[in-house]
């Protein structure tokens, strides 16, 4: 995985990551605030419920505290590092799911703006999505993560993904492919 | 999904993600292709319209959370490490680090005892160290008599040291009986007093090497014990010292038979070069005697009538020598 990233200041996200290794309250409380709404949306995307989202966003950074011990993690790169942490804390939230299927729809209105017909219609949308989505392979599931609930340009989620420019593009087309395919019945409806 | 399509599909998302409408991207195809992209491009647009904003309670919990059990982590790093150790990188480098300081104290202790050690005397903590160190280096000494005398001589060194300070303590040591007044003995230079608890053991004389273990006190050893280690030289010294005046008379006569026999060679060798085989036994015939000369002169006078009928030339040379 390439460690740079676009519009990411890496000298400080090193500096905030060797603080982080000696558990630097500051430090850590600098990370949260940096990286909270990335990995939220990276993690919302994949799934139709934005307070389970929430949950495992919070997991992502309790499971980075033990990943800094790691002798083996990468050294500089703080934002692939936690989009790392939260793919596997998705993997095992949907390893959960397929062993115990029952999944609480989540109460909270998509948007809060919307009025009822609207927050049911986008709740239904985004539940669909989800659904269609988690059919995808793991790595068709990232890339649409990460360039469409992340707006990561390709450069970008390439680099977080340690792919070339021109997989992502292509990993991305048939993962659209894929998700339009699967949402046909429903877009006809 | 053919992989014609695939390529339009690739081109028309890129254009997507640059901010083109979809209806702007679909007029660039052909009618054909345009219908089978249109519901891609949908999917698309979907996806980049799904509301995906966190709630501040939410974010303000996850941070909770989060800074809370770095806390404890915290907590439970400093517990089981002290600071200085978790600063130092770890349980390993502080194991390490603690090795080294542990060794370094190892050597410098090692050091001030090996240093210490020589000083002390009997009584002291390091006392039986110095006595192991001088054992081991009697087992590695080439010359182990000569520095068993000089540790001998340690020992009554010590026990003077001792009765200086005034210092009560048991010691043993080993010297010559110099000098015995009744009670009083001198053995070497150390005082020493015999009580009627004193054990002796061996023919005692003036002069006899004996080993005595007893206590400091009141400046002088009170013996246990004295064991007589090896007997006086008894009544020699005085006869051995009379022989001497009769040995100063002897070099006169004899030098003078025994000096020609040493000039009476060189022209053996001058007469025959190659007979340098024949001689030699002229030449170590007239070593002999001086050799005789120097050691047995009585003996020599005695046998001189011979020398001087065997070896005239010897009288040359001793007469050369008495001139010189």
């Amino acid at each position: 995985m390439n460690q740079s990233l676009p519009g990411i200041d890496v000298s400080d996200d090193q500096l905030l990551l060797a603080q982080a290794r000696r558990l630097d309250a500051d430090a850590l409380a600098q990370i949260h605030d940096r990286y909270y709404g990335s990995i939220f949306r990276y993690i919302a995307f994949r799934l139709s419920n934005p307070d389970l989202a929430e949950d495992l966003t919070s997991e992502v950074f309790v499971r980075f505290l033990s990943a800094l011990r790691d002798p083996t993690a990468p050294q500089n790169s703080l934002k692939g590092w936690l989009y790392g942490v939260a793919s596997r804390v998705v993997a095992d939230h949907f390893r959960q799911v397929y062993r115990h299927p029952e999944q609480a729809l989540s109460e909270r209105a998509v948007s809060p703006e919307a009025n009822p017909d609207e927050t049911a219609a986008q709740q239904l949308t985004w539940q669909a999505v989800a659904t269609a989505m988690a059919e995808l392979t793991a790595e068709q599931q990232q890339a649409l993560a990460l360039r469409f609930g992340e707006d990561l340009s390709i450069r970008e989620a390439a680099q977080v993904m340690g792919k070339s420019e021109g997989a992502i593009k292509q990993l991305q087309a048939r993962a659209i492919a894929a998700l339009s395919h699967r949402l046909a019945p429903m877009r006809e409806s | 999904m053919d992989s014609k399509l695939e390529a339009h599909l690739i081109i028309c998302l890129d254009q997507l993600a640059e901010g083109k409408a979809v209806e702007e991207i679909l007029a660039a195809h052909p009618p054909e292709t345009a219908v089978k992209l249109q519901p891609l491009l949908a999917t698309a647009v979907q996806l980049r319209h799904l509301p995906l904003a966190h709630t501040v309670a939410g974010q303000m919990q996850s941070k909770e959370r989060f800074l809370n059990t770095a806390a404890g982590l915290r907590r439970k790093r400093t517990a089981f490490s002290p600071g200085w150790l978790a600063g130092a990188g770890g349980l390993w480098r502080g194991f390490r680090l603690a090795a080294a300081v542990g060794l370094l104290l190892l050597i410098l202790l090692a050091g001030l005892i090996l240093g210490s050690a020589p000083n002390a005397l009997p009584g002291d903590a390091l006392y039986g160290t110095k006595l192991t160190l001088e054992e081991w280096q009697l087992r590695r000494s080439p010359d182990s008599a000569a520095l068993a005398a000089e540790f001998q001589a340690e020992r009554r060194r010590e026990v003077l040291l001792l009765l200086a300070a005034g210092r009560v303590a048991n010691v043993t040591f080993t010297g010559q009986l110099a000098g015995s007044d009744a009670d009083y003995w001198l053995v070497s230079d150390v005082p020493t007093m015999i009580t009627t608890q004193t054990t002796i053991t061996g023919p005692l004389g003036f002069g006899a090497e004996v080993r005595v273990s007893g206590q400091t006190g009141d400046g002088r050893v009170w013996a246990q014990e004295i064991v007589i280690l090896a007997a006086s030289p008894a009544p020699a010294p005085t006869p051995t010292l009379t022989p001497t005046p009769a040995l100063t008379t002897t070099p006169t006569p004899t030098s003078e038979p025994a000096t020609p026999t040493a000039t009476a060679t060189p022209t053996a060798t001058a007469t025959t070069p190659t007979a340098t085989i024949s001689a030699t036994p002229a030449a170590t015939a007239t070593l002999q005697p001086s050799p005789t000369a120097a050691s047995n002169q009585n003996d020599n006078r005695n046998d001189n009538a011979s020398n001087d009928n065997d070896d005239d030339d010897d009288d040359d040379d001793d007469g050369g020598n008495d001139n010189n």
